[in-house]
């Protein structure tokens, strides 16, 4: 099937033509889910390569299930978020070695270094703030506020419910407030 | 202020930098979105390979399997070499028992009494002398 008969399809539709054979409705599904996943693994790891590589285990994954897709389950989308953000929590846990809800560590140089972005670049300064929240409050603020999905869709994504999301993105954000306030001291781990 | 509450102002304020790395989304590299395609071709391809082999294995099969599972229900080979010969047994014995009890039955259902039946059945007989009858009656 040619590329531009597959623009209206849905990504679900996509994802069975590809597990029947369809290679073309596969580079319909890159270009649709392919920069989800780097942007959300970028925004979780804060590391163009591994992002990189991450964003590709991802994908290499939908292609491995795709003949197995149960229709009706899940979006394509979601299972992509699901995905990438849980392989990008296990790489935090290992680089942190630390449990998911434990207290943020930040560094006195990282600490240092935020302040400076603050005043300069704000995007910058708010990667700096979420690579220092624990795994999954990260993982949730990126969904809600960086990638703009619904708290149903975020519960679907981290298979927890609404509550837990809430409860998640809340506690995210109070942090992020206070690292970015210059008020570290909430956090536990004030100037020196 | 503590670590359970947060102003509007600490709300509007984290807001802003939510808008700012909103607008300002990493693109991956075009690079990255083909390899990504590339894995999908191989995965595909690796797909149908395994697809075909499966196919074909299944083709040569069915045929192996039908015999050997008909071999397997009478009890293999030898069993099926003896049932065949066992049916031939049963055939020329059927045959005989149908020849040899032909005039009997005749006469026990009342055709011995008309010349012409009787003469019927010796001329049926006559296709077979008592020579031909024991061979048959003897083919194993």
């Amino acid at each position: 099937m040619a590329f531009d008969a597959q623009s209206e399809l849905s990504d679900e539709a996509l994802l069975v033509l590809y597990g029947n054979g369809d290679g073309a409705a596969a580079r319909a599904l890159v270009t649709r889910l392919g920069p989800i996943a780097y942007r959300v693994a970028l925004r979780m790891l804060n590391d163009r390569a591994e992002a990189e590589d991450l964003a590709q285990e991802a994908m290499l994954r939908l292609w491995r299930i795709a003949p197995d897709w149960r229709s009706g389950e899940a979006k394509p989308s979601t299972w992509i978020y699901r995905v990438t953000t849980n392989l990008a929590t296990d790489r935090l846990r290992r680089r942190r070695g630390l449990g998911l809800d434990e207290a943020p560590e930040v560094a006195d140089g990282a600490a240092s270094a935020l302040d400076t972005m603050i005043e300069t670049d704000r995007a910058s300064a708010l990667e700096c703030a979420l690579a220092q929240l624990p795994a999954r409050q990260r993982q949730a603020v990126v969904l809600r506020h960086l990638e703009g999905l619904s708290n149903p869709e975020i519960a679907a994504a981290m298979e927890i419910g609404v509550e837990a999301v809430e409860s998640l993105t809340a506690r995210g954000k109070r942090a992020l407030a206070a690292l970015l306030a210059g008020r570290r001291e909430e956090l536990g781990y004030g100037h020196d | 202020m503590g670590m359970t509450e947060m102003s509007d102002e600490d709300d509007i304020r984290l807001e802003d930098f939510f808008a700012q790395a909103r607008q300002v989304a990493p693109e991956p590299a075009p690079a990255l979105l083909a390899q990504m395609a590339l894995q999908a071709e191989v995965i595909l391809a690796e797909r149908q390979a395994a697809t075909a082999a499966a196919r074909a294995k299944a083709a040569v099969a069915p045929r192996r399997g039908l015999l050997a599972t008909l071999a397997e229900t009478f009890g293999g080979w030898r069993a099926l070499g003896g049932m065949a010969g066992g049916m031939a047994t049963a055939t020329v014995a059927g045959l005989w028992i149908g020849i040899a009890q032909a005039p009997n039955l005749m006469q026990s259902a009342g055709f011995a009494t008309n010349g012409t039946s009787t003469a019927a059945v010796s001329e049926t007989s006559s296709y077979l002398n008592d020579g031909d009858i024991l061979a048959l009656a003897l083919v194993d």
